[in-house]
């Protein structure tokens, strides 16, 4: 299996695994962190399917990952606080 | 190398696949950062430095950090919220949907891989004189930089919703003196200095070395973040107009050169062609400075350590 078969693979089933999480599970916190993992396969699918080019990705989808990164922090934070706001208003455990 | 990109792959599934089913929130974001740093691996061994930089910084350090603070405050709020029970009919379904996902998900990769490879790419489209020598920077700051101007709003919308979901909160108590943590005092002594330098140092060597402003601002709201701990910062300031101002200063600089280049020659964000490094140097300073200030915003009541209670 060549290296550049590998990495594709490994972004697909990481973006399935997160999916799997984010339907499968009720805590707020996994879900949030399963969106996290998935945004990781996409990145990892973006950047490894063209190929290898000899001075690395192409730069376009190296900053547009770089950018969903950035995006994806601001997002965490945000859904971070809904969570605790939520279990603050329902004061009791998610069933 | 092939072996070793195996072994990579391996181990990252292996991380995803454990930290998703854990039921000890602790455990999952020790391993999440662990994939997080595995994931950098794969950007370095693809040549992507700069998405490897920005991995390891805000992806796995900021977000883990940001997922550890917010375990705290339920902790204090509702510990019955870590007390998680296994899920029963999600662990069963969980093999089946993965396979079927990540199967599909593979299948179309390797269809689009086609079609990627006849798609044109930046190299295609590249001016012949970059005002930048990085290519990622000069993506995220000239050929792209209408986007990374609007990346800079999603941030401040970011870090304004949190503020106010945080409206009403009571007061943070004043800081304990930082003598009550001697270890971690000391600690930010020597860290916080050398953060500074790295993070002035990744801002400038961004224009021709993998860096930049998301690099350097996810380094110095680091520092910020282990200053509060320290309780060498006043934690609790949104009301401030310092902060409010350096939260904004990226937004506005960045926009106001838009409009600037546009009564310029029409075009926005069109650097002037003799003084381009300028134009793009001068809104990365600015950028460094407002992601900072933001990413710190979003740890929303970091306690200033006070030792055990």
């Amino acid at each position: 299996v060549s290296g550049d078969v590998v990495f594709p693979v490994l972004g697909a089933a990481i973006f399935g695994l997160g999916f799997a999480a984010l339907v499968g599970r009720r805590h707020l916190l996994w879900r949030i962190i399963a969106v996290n993992v998935m945004a990781s396969g996409v990145s990892v699918l973006l950047l490894t399917l063209p190929g290898r080019g000899a001075d690395g990705p192409d730069p376009v989808p190296q900053a547009m990952v770089l950018t969903g990164i950035v995006v994806m922090v601001a997002a965490t934070g945000l859904a971070l606080a809904l969570a605790v706001r939520i279990v603050a208003a329902e004061g009791r455990r998610d069933p | 190398m092939a072996a070793f990109d195996v072994l990579l792959a391996c181990l990252l599934f292996g991380l995803a696949a454990r930290l998703l089913v854990t039921t000890d929130l602790f455990e999952t974001i020790t391993l999440f950062v662990s994939f997080g740093l595995g994931l950098a691996l794969v950007w370095v061994r693809i040549g992507a430095i700069d998405v490897a930089l920005a991995e390891v910084a805000l992806g796995t350090g900021v977000t883990g950090a940001l997922l550890i603070n917010t375990r705290r405050r339920l902790e204090n709020k509702a510990p019955e919220w870590l007390e998680v029970t296994k899920y029963s009919p999600a662990a069963a379904l969980l093999p089946a949907l993965v396979g079927v996902v990540a199967g599909g998900a593979a299948l179309a990769a390797f269809v689009f891989r086609l079609r990627a490879a006849a798609a044109p790419g930046f190299a295609d489209h590249r001016p012949a004189e970059l005002p930048v020598q990085n290519p990622v920077t000069a993506v995220l700051l000239d050929f792209r930089a209408y986007d990374t101007l609007l990346e800079v709003a999603v941030l401040l919308a970011g870090v304004v919703a949190v503020w106010s979901l945080e409206r009403g909160r009571p007061a943070v108590p004043a800081p304990a003196s930082a003598a009550e943590e001697p270890v971690l005092a000391e600690l930010v002594r020597w860290i916080v200095p050398m953060a500074v330098i790295a993070a002035v140092y990744l801002t400038w060597v961004g224009s021709y070395a993998p860096g930049g402003a998301f690099q350097a601002g996810a380094l110095l709201a680091g520092a910020t973040v282990l200053m509060l701990a320290a309780g060498f910062l006043r934690p609790y300031t949104s009301g401030s107009a310092v902060l409010r101002g350096a939260v904004a200063a990226g937004l506005f600089v960045f926009t106001g050169a838009a409009l600037v280049t546009a009564a310029m020659h029409g075009a926005m964000l069109r650097w002037p062609h003799d003084s381009a490094y300028w134009w793009i140097i001068s809104v990365e300073a600015v950028l460094t400075i407002s992601i900072a200030a933001i990413l710190a915003e979003l740890f929303v009541d970091v306690p200033a350590a006070r030792g055990r209670q």
